[in-house]
């Protein structure tokens, strides 16, 4: 074990000191931060534009075939017309910004029609609010009742209550918060450290370096050491991404002036949460479980793929097959989310390197019956073993071959011979 | 009679249908120089990894101090493997601190063990270098220095000196020889004969998975001895004559000594008959036995 953290210690070192770790690391919340920024700014400029264009406008036309146009609405800015070829002709000279028609068959055809100037694609939508605003508005006139219009117009809260099997269940979002983050550090040991661990292996074997380190520690150990490590590289990775998300959105919400309000929903989700703290424990361990236990397949096969090739492209080339294999449910997620005890959910649970995806997901959908977890968890740990007795097979036999990838016939021949 | 450090009994092994060892059996002794030679693909590489348990014997025992090698013996040794790279992106001195820690060193011992190591090579200044800036020379220095850092006490080197150049070959069999002299117990493969000749004691041949030679280097060349002396001399010399057959080339002559007959009882006649300016013993170079036992069908 002590030659295991050396190892581990190394592994750490060198990928944390690699200047595309830090790339890779800050470039994901820094591209959250601009893209955020930069699109809810557009936006705010859109939109202010678009009530500018309808402000500013000095005369728009209204032809109202529907009679549903109060007139009080009309004012020195908007004013009414009968004429279409008339207003269309006003328009087009410059006279008029714009004509609103309403036409008599709106009850069935539900379109309005606007001429404008052209502005562009994106302020030609300008009046479309105005048309909208003032129709709906004249209509709601009608019912008379300010309560009524105030109701209407408010955003409404809704508060939801929901059963299942004859009792209240009780789901928030802040179930969410364990699965989800297991999730995440799921998605982040898939993505970057199963590489750094096929690069790792296929390092020391193209380096011609494995048989000196087989020497002084064995396999088991080496390989112990690498994953311990790459594991602690991924914390190292889900840390900053998590501060600097945080900090991103932070910054974001303060430079919109309030509008990004998804750091203060945040801190108000994680003070609200709704779970008992045997939920919350109970919900890490499976979180656990499962996000380790998917992870370590995954590596478990990144040694034996690195071992078994004699450079790291032809590694990384196969190796993107299980890669693409661990993440393939995501192309099932809206069956898998409107049904998540269905047959596709169940089966894709149960196939090694799709079950702990499933699982997480199937977990923070509070679709897991008690007997599916406890198979669930018993199938990752009986995979957990088939793969790293196959990895250790396929390390052993092919870590010191440096020039030839070993077939299937040799790997296999390994289990009935020695050696 | 010294402690036998390594010990080979009735080993075989074989790779698919290819018997690559067969029956091997030998013994290497506490504090000796022991060369194992063999031409390419006689099965070197394979005895030495299965000695270290890399590959798994098919039949047979291979001992280290008694014991199946296992990681736990790394402080004891020193292992330079004949396909041997560096983490090329790594630096000089972290490099071998990592692999003196993986033998078994603390961290302290390593950095100074290494720093002396750099120092003796003239490579002090590099230990903040990037191995891949270093020649390829110096990178061999490297891998040499990660063999014998920890000063072990047996060290097992896989054509050693493949790929230097004579100037750090010099230095290899001089870092060799004072481990030696410090207590160290050596078996290296090569193809230098001269290497063998210069430093070992004992050596074993393998053909075909065999051992065709096994023993002391005296020991060997005395067999492969044509039994013959040159010499040169002045007055009369017979061509033939009982103790003798000689081939005389004026006042020089090489005389091969009859069956039954020694070297001393035909200088007691060379004595008496002739005068003797110049003798040498014919001993064939282990190069020649090389040559010979490989050609022997």
């Amino acid at each position: 074990m002590k030659k295991s953290l050396i190892v581990a210690k190394r592994e750490y070192i060198k990928v944390v000191r690699k200047p595309s770790f830090w790339l890779s690391t800050l470039f994901l919340p820094i591209f959250i931060v601009v893209v955020s920024f930069i699109s809810g700014y557009s936006s705010m400029q859109l939109e202010e534009k678009l009530k500018d264009e309808a402000a500013n406008a000095n005369k728009v036309l209204i032809i109202d075939s529907t009679n549903y146009i109060k007139p009080e609405v009309y004012s020195e800015k908007i004013v009414r017309a009968t004429d279409l070829e008339l207003g269309i002709s006003e328009v087009i000279n410059g006279t008029a910004d714009a004509l609103i028609f309403y036409p008599a068959d709106i009850v069935s055809t539900k379109s309005v029609q606007i001429y404008s100037q052209d502005k562009g694609i994106l302020l030609n939508e300008s009046y479309n609010k105005l048309a909208t605003d003032l129709l709906k508005q004249s209509i709601l006139a009608d019912l008379g009742d300010p309560n009524k219009i105030s109701v209407y117009n408010s955003e409404l809260e809704f508060q939801v209550k929901t059963y299942k099997e004859g009792k209240e269940t009780n789901f928030s979002l802040s179930d969410l918060l364990v699965p989800g983050i297991s999730l995440v550090i799921y998605f982040t040991l898939t993505t970057f450290a199963v590489n750094y661990l096929l690069l790792s292996v296929s390092e020391e074997k193209e380096n011609r370096v494995m048989e000196i380190v087989l020497s002084s520690i064995s396999s088991r150990d080496l390989i112990l050491g690498k994953i311990i490590g790459l594991i602690g590289v991924i914390f190292t990775q889900v840390l900053l991404l998590t501060v600097l998300s945080l900090l991103g959105l932070a910054a974001t919400s303060t430079l919109l002036g309030g509008q990004g309000s998804a750091f203060a929903n945040i801190g108000a989700t994680l003070g609200t949460l709704n779970i008992t703290l045997g939920q919350l424990i109970g919900q890490i361990v499976l979180g656990v479980v499962f996000t380790f236990a998917g992870f370590f397949i995954l590596a478990c096969t990144m040694v034996g793929v690195g071992a078994a090739s004699p450079t790291y492209k032809e590694a990384q080339s196969m190796s993107s097959i299980f890669v693409i294999l661990s993440i393939f449910p995501i192309y099932f997620i809206t069956i898998i989310l409107s049904d998540p005890s269905g047959d596709l959910a169940r089966i894709f649970s149960f196939i090694p390197f799709t079950a702990s995806f499933v699982l997480l997901f199937r977990n923070a959908l509070g679709a897991l019956t008690l007997p599916e977890i406890i198979l669930g968890v018993v199938t990752l740990l009986l995979y957990c073993i088939v793969f790293v007795i196959i990895a250790f097979k396929l390390f052993e036999y092919g870590a010191l071959e440096y020039s030839k990838r070993i077939s299937f016939k040799e790997f296999f021949s390994t289990f009935y011979k020695k050696s | 009679m010294s402690k036998s450090v390594i010990s080979v009994k009735n080993f075989s092994k074989s790779f698919g249908n290819r018997k690559v060892i067969d029956d091997l059996n030998f013994e290497v002794f506490e504090g000796e120089i022991f060369a194992f030679l063999g031409a390419n693909g006689s099965g070197k590489t394979t005895t030495i990894r299965t000695l270290l348990n890399i590959y798994q014997a098919d039949k047979g025992e291979l001992l280290i101090n008694g014991k199946v090698y296992s990681s736990e013996m790394a402080a004891y040794l020193g292992y330079l493997p004949e396909e041997r790279g560096l983490y090329l992106t790594s630096r000089v001195l972290e490099t071998l601190v990592y692999f003196g820690q993986l033998k078994g060193l603390t961290k302290v011992e390593a950095t100074d063990n290494a720093k002396k190591y750099l120092a003796k090579v003239d490579l002090e200044d590099k230990e903040k270098s990037e191995l891949k800036k270093l020649s390829s020379g110096q990178q061999q220095k490297i891998q040499l220095g990660i063999t014998v850092m920890n000063n072990p006490k047996l060290l097992i080197l896989d054509e050693p000196t493949k790929g230097l150049d004579p100037v750090n070959r010099e230095l290899l069999l001089s870092i060799l020889m004072d481990l030696n002299n410090s207590g160290s117990t050596i078996i290296f493969s090569t193809h230098q004969m001269e290497e063998v000749e210069k430093i070992a004691d004992r050596l074993l041949m393998i053909k075909d998975g065999r051992a065709a030679l096994y023993g002391n280097l005296s020991e060997v060349k005395e067999k492969y001895s044509d039994n013959s002396i040159h010499i040169s001399f002045e007055g009369k010399l017979p061509e033939e004559n009982e103790l003798f057959s000689a081939k005389i080339n004026k006042n020089v002559a090489t005389l091969f000594i009859k069956n039954g007959k020694t070297q001393k009882e035909v200088i007691k006649y060379l004595a008496d008959n002739i005068r003797i300016n110049r003798l040498e013993e014919n001993v064939p170079s282990l190069n020649d036995i090389f040559i010979k036992v490989m050609n022997n069908k």
